[in-house]
């Protein structure tokens, strides 16, 4: 038969290896909005969100769009859960932006586990971009960067436990 | 005076209008070239996804002439709320020729004592100009035309019939328009009112922008005859594009636009 103690040093245990345990994060995004020369040149519309392991939006980060007609254009945005999204979302959404450097915030309570960041961006006439960042999530603080090659600069990610709220 | 801003303002008063007018505009027939008379029917959309219809187009200036140059009716025109479309009996041996040559659109721009923001309209040239307020300053007055055409052949090729008015910006096919092929490359000559134009930027895209993540155009400026030679990277369907911002040094049009579309198949050899 346990003793108190022994539940208690077990209930400890069970804490700290529950996979299931949320683990405050705060993330952010710098991303670079290319000026292009284009002879006709519309605002991208640009996504930034989060999947899990599994590919399911868990996160909303940034969404610049214009007309509702082309959000679909936002093609992995979308069919990852933007088809489901009700619009807006405070904080997230809103129109679109001209070249220049962005930086987008979010916090978010995470089970460990893989998950993805996504930077989409598509512009009318142009082209379309799509970086992802695979990571997983244990509560270290973690940094990446990728370099668009077209619709998108130089993109740098910080997940960082210790500004968690 | 600094041109981009004044076309970007105009391209957007384009798109605020009811003609969506800044995009992609194109008539794309189910065949290019037919080897028994045959009715053909006709697209004719505003669209940037080539070539996906989306907004409709007027079916009023559409011409439509026979190889010996006559004046074809279309027939079951239907203008829907994605695009319009026609038929067109074919039935004589040669090239038709389809276009819309339009009439011209102006715009108009103004500044009120005390405003920083112009004013803007569009409509007839003379309502425009009895628009502008006596205290108006910085006027100013904009023309914009546009030739879409496409071709369509029965039998042998032909040279096609001429425009009714060889006026703004037009291209003289070098090598037959209905005969392009993947492994040969093809030569265009623009003019402008009727004369070859140099240095004019021309774009050619092939179709299928929706399912690619660029737009994939190629970029040719005309040589000093006003020619172009064209490579086709895949067999498929081509949007020939072309856009002539001219300023005008003296008269009453401060800025006239020429724009110019031109669908063509071009087949695996």
């Amino acid at each position: 038969m346990m003793t108190k103690r022994k539940w208690a040093v077990w209930a400890a245990i069970l804490l700290l290896f529950n996979p299931a345990r949320l683990l405050a994060a705060e993330l952010a995004v710098n991303l670079e909005l290319p000026e292009i020369d284009a002879a006709e040149y519309h605002r991208p519309y640009v996504a930034v969100w989060l999947e899990d392991g599994q590919r399911r939006q868990v996160l909303q980060m940034a969404l610049w769009v214009e007309k509702e007609k082309w959000h679909r254009d936002l093609r992995s945005w979308w069919r990852r859960g933007g088809n489901q999204l009700v619009l807006p979302v405070d904080g997230v959404s809103g129109a679109t932006r001209k070249p220049g450097d962005y930086r987008v915030v979010a916090q978010a309570d995470l089970v460990p586990g893989r998950y993805t960041l996504h930077v989409e961006s598509v512009r009318e006439v142009g082209g379309r971009e799509h970086l992802r960042f695979p990571f997983e999530w244990s509560g270290e603080m973690l940094q990446f960067s990728k370099a668009g090659q077209s619709e998108l600069g130089s993109v740098t990610a910080t997940i960082n436990p210790e500004n968690a709220p | 005076m600094n041109l981009t801003p004044i076309l970007f303002l105009f391209l957007a008063l384009l798109l605020s209008s009811a003609g969506a007018q800044a995009h992609k505009r194109w008539l794309l027939p189910t065949d290019f070239a037919l080897s028994e008379e045959e009715t053909v029917t006709v697209d004719f959309s505003a669209s940037n996804n080539l070539f996906y219809v989306d907004m409709p187009m007027p079916l009023a200036g559409v011409v439509i002439l026979s190889p010996g140059g006559q004046f074809v009716a279309p027939t079951n025109p239907a203008q829907g709320q994605r695009r319009s479309s026609f038929d067109i009996e074919i039935v004589e041996e040669g090239t038709y020729r389809v276009y819309d040559h339009g009439q011209p659109m102006y715009f108009s721009s103004y500044l009120l004592p005390g405003e920083k923001k112009p004013v803007r309209a569009r409509g007839p040239l003379a309502k425009l100009k009895a628009d502008v307020p006596p205290e108006a300053t910085e006027v100013e007055f904009a023309q914009s035309t546009a030739l879409i055409e496409t071709y369509v052949t029965l039998g042998a090729v032909s040279q096609p019939a001429a425009l009714e008015r060889n006026q703004g910006l037009a291209m003289e096919p070098l090598d037959h328009p209905n005969a392009l092929y993947r492994d040969e490359s093809a030569r265009f000559r623009f003019t402008l009112n009727s004369e070859p134009l140099a240095g004019l930027a021309v774009t050619v895209t092939p179709e299928g922008t929706r399912y690619r993540d660029n737009q994939a155009g190629q970029a040719y400026s005309t040589d000093t005859a006003g020619e172009v030679e064209v490579e086709w990277p895949v067999a498929g369907r081509y949007l020939i594009e072309a856009l002539l911002e001219q300023p005008e040094q003296s008269g009453e049009i401060a800025m006239r636009y020429y724009n110019y579309f031109l669908t063509v198949e071009v087949m695996a050899p």
